[in-house]
């Protein structure tokens, strides 16, 4: 009886190994393409302008690509899903919005033209976290056009997402579409709520977010988790000062 | 064939004695409110974690938890997902904007465009979950090992669990916190292992899920009953 299974069991315990071995050598790296995810419609009025809408090719077309010193090699394709969160952002946010195409002249009757860009992305996994979290920052750059053409501002805005795996099964992948989602929509929401802030100054009654819900602990989580390229990019990925004027 | 099965018995009864001998947790639970909650036709309760742009965010399961608990048996409570409730309130319930405390309420609530979502919902309390699971402490030795012939580990482990965990209730209606539930749960977990790993886990948050939805659910389903 024993002599009969001895075969069938080695087979097994061969196959086992293999299983493991497969295992062993997958979680090498990633690639991430985050989905088109549609944003919720915004309670907030749009305000009474007509805005052009440009976004650079480096942001339409954003790839991070970065090999860790474990040799482990991440990309994540972003740039789709940012131009389709902020197309529906800047909806939201004016009455009209016209796409303007990378080298175009700023097109007549408009009030003022949003140029768009990103600037950097950042992620970390929970091997660097110490913690099961898996986050994503992306900084994004906007400079604001008035009707001639005249550059009136510039800024930054940093956004993060802040993603768990919820299971073996559903991977790290998951984790980080999802944490790269987040940072998208944390974005729009700055977008929405810093545009509305300003719109107080018009006259428009809508309430601001709270003051300290503006603090943004990111830039202290990401020095904590590993050391920063320079000082530059950890100052870089700080909120923009609560009283910056967009408009 | 026969001589091997006596030994299996054995075998199993010794850890199944073990495994009766589950590890050991100590709890506490307290409750801060003034009147019970009503809930009347047609509303409906939120459960969500504190922005995780405040800190550590409550675990997921923790939260699925608390809401499965409340959601079902007799004195069900109807629950709108948190999710539902977040993209309903867009952009004012994000971790990013969502009012830290009941004082920025009242705020929010002024803007008519909000109050007005929020009546539609028909949502009147929302449940702010805060808290979490730690491992403070643990130690012990143990190791396994796989081999062509077979596998097996050796050693004792053990490990402490603390589960500490806060439910602060907003009435969306009068704009007031209705109350406040605190819950902790310690407990050490132990994991003896000779070939096998028999594991005598202290299943601190599960513990403390369980009291607080008890609480939860009497402070709510209680007052629902009253207000039917």
């Amino acid at each position: 009886m024993i002599k009969r299974l001895r075969e069938p069991l080695r087979t097994v315990q061969r196959s086992c190994m293999a299983v493991i071995t497969a295992l062993a050598l997958t979680g090498c790296g990633a690639t991430v393409n985050v989905p088109l995810t549609p944003l919720p419609d915004a309670l907030v009025e749009p305000l009474p302008l007509t805005a052009g809408v440009r976004m650079q090719e480096t942001l339409t077309t954003y790839r991070h690509e970065e090999t860790l010193p474990t040799g482990e090699e991440y990309a994540i394709n972003v740039g789709p899903a940012a131009e389709m969160a902020l197309n529906a952002t800047f909806e939201d946010m004016f009455t009209r919005i016209v796409p303007v195409a990378v080298g175009e002249p700023v097109p007549a009757g408009i009030d003022l033209l949003i140029d768009s860009d990103i600037d950097a992305l950042e992620f970390a996994l929970p091997s660097q976290t110490v913690t099961e979290d898996y986050a994503v920052w992306i900084k994004f750059k906007f400079k604001v056009y008035d009707s001639s053409g005249a550059l009136q501002s510039e800024f930054p805005l940093p956004a993060y997402g802040k993603a768990t795996r919820d299971s073996i099964v559903s991977g790290q992948n998951a984790a980080l579409t999802s944490a790269a989602n987040l940072a998208l929509r944390d974005a729009a929401v700055l977008l929405l709520t810093r545009f509305q802030k300003q719109s107080l100054l018009a006259g428009n009654q809508i309430p601001e977010p709270e003051a300290e819900n503006e603090v943004l602990p990111v830039a202290e989580d990401r020095a904590a988790i590993q050391p920063a390229k320079s000082e530059t990019d950890v100052g870089a990925m700080t909120a923009p000062p609560a009283g910056e004027q967009f408009l | 064939m026969k001589e091997i099965t006596p030994n299996i018995s054995r075998y199993l009864v010794f850890s199944l004695t073990l495994f009766a001998v589950s590890a050991c947790s100590t709890s506490r639970t307290d409750l801060t409110s003034n009147d019970p909650l009503p809930v009347y036709d047609g509303e409906s309760v939120v459960i969500m974690a504190r922005s995780y742009h405040t800190g550590n965010q409550t675990e997921k399961n923790f939260t699925k938890c608390v809401i499965d608990a409340l959601d079902s048996g007799r004195n069900g409570i109807n629950i709108m997902p948190g999710e539902q409730f977040v993209d309903a309130m867009y952009p004012w319930f994000e971790p990013r904007t969502a009012p830290n405390n009941i004082s920025g309420l009242p705020k929010l609530m002024n803007n008519e465009l909000v109050a007005t979502r929020m009546r539609e919902t028909g949502v009147r309390y929302v449940v702010w979950l805060d808290g979490n699971t730690d491992r403070p402490n643990g130690g012990g030795s143990l190791s396994c090992a796989a081999g062509p012939g077979g596998a097996g580990c050796f050693g004792f482990a053990w490990w402490e669990s603390k589960s500490d965990y806060d439910a602060v209730v907003w009435d969306l209606e009068d704009g007031k916190e209705a109350g406040n539930i605190a819950t902790k749960v310690s407990g050490t977990s132990y994991m003896p292992a000779i070939v096998i790993p028999i594991p005598m886990i202290a299943r601190t948050k599960a513990t403390a899920c369980k009291d607080l939805s008890v609480q939860l659910k009497d402070f709510i389903a209680g007052a629902q009953t009253a207000g039917d």
